[in-house]
């Protein structure tokens, strides 16, 4: 999975364009991963702080 | 919600949560402009995009002068107490026998941490939008995209796009803690300003943050 995007300039070198949008679902995987966790967490300890 | 004035303990006062929600539109307009045509949605995105950003630059920098000269700076920063804190309530979740953790101020220690994080990402996001409005023209300023080399401006612009899909998963986080049925109690308190005597007295130290009605 590339991180970055990347462009040829005039001379055919890579040019960095920005981040990777392949990233994308894994930022939004990692929001959701959290809740599932910390949901399971709280399920299974039943606390009631953080 | 029906409680009486005395025993309320204010929270969030209106200039305060009026930045929050300010801010919310702003940060729901910058990722809306931003990766919707990523995702396929054509539409001219550019001009409220930069316009929902400097308005979100102008809210931090009210924001800083705000808790830096009005409020309590020192609530937001993380200390030994919470350090201590944060210890034995991992010690506790991992059913090591102690003291509890302690109570906290007006921000627990995850909070704090929260917003030294969203701090960081955001002001990042801030300073690289900034100069990415060197790059359009706008009725205020003419473009020039020339201060910087390509190289150059492929790192601002990297820096903004991981910046942008973290705010993501902080939002998501955010989100998911506001709405959890025990943390009702604190979200509430962004809408209308206090929280209850009781849950003062229950879920903070006095002595950490001490208010008037709530001591009482």
């Amino acid at each position: 999975m590339e991180l970055f995007r990347f462009a040829s300039s005039v001379y055919g070198q890579p040019v960095l364009l920005g981040a990777s949008w392949n990233l994308l679902p894994w930022f939004l995987g990692a929001g959701g991963a959290f809740i599932v966790v910390h949901a399971i967490y709280k399920v299974v300890t039943g606390s009631s702080g953080a | 919600v029906g409680a009486r004035k005395t025993d309320r303990v204010v929270r969030h006062h209106l200039p305060d949560r009026l930045y929050h929600w300010i801010m919310a539109a702003a940060v729901l307009t910058l990722l809306g402009t931003g990766f919707l045509p990523i995702l396929g949605w054509k539409f001219e995105w550019v001009t409220a995009h930069w316009i929902a950003g400097l308005m979100l630059a102008a809210l931090v920098a009210c924001h800083i002068v705000r808790a830096t000269v009005w409020l309590d700076f020192w609530s937001m920063v993380v200390g030994y107490d919470d350090l201590r804190s944060g210890w034995l309530a991992v010690g506790q979740a991992l059913g090591r026998k102690g003291p509890p953790p302690l109570k906290p101020g007006k921000y627990s220690l995850l909070q704090k941490l929260y917003h030294f994080a969203i701090t960081a990402v955001v002001l990042a996001l801030v300073a690289t939008g900034i100069l990415m409005l060197l790059k359009i023209d706008t009725p205020l300023w003419r473009r020039n995209p020339y201060w910087f080399s390509d190289h150059a401006w492929g790192v601002i612009y990297a820096i903004h796009d991981l910046c942008a899909m973290s705010v993501i998963t902080l939002l998501i986080a955010h989100v998911y803690f506001a709405l959890r049925p025990e943390k009702l109690w604190m979200s509430r308190s962004m809408i209308i300003g206090w929280i209850s005597n009781a849950d003062y007295r229950s879920h903070h130290d006095p002595a950490r943050w001490p208010q008037q009605q709530g001591g009482e």
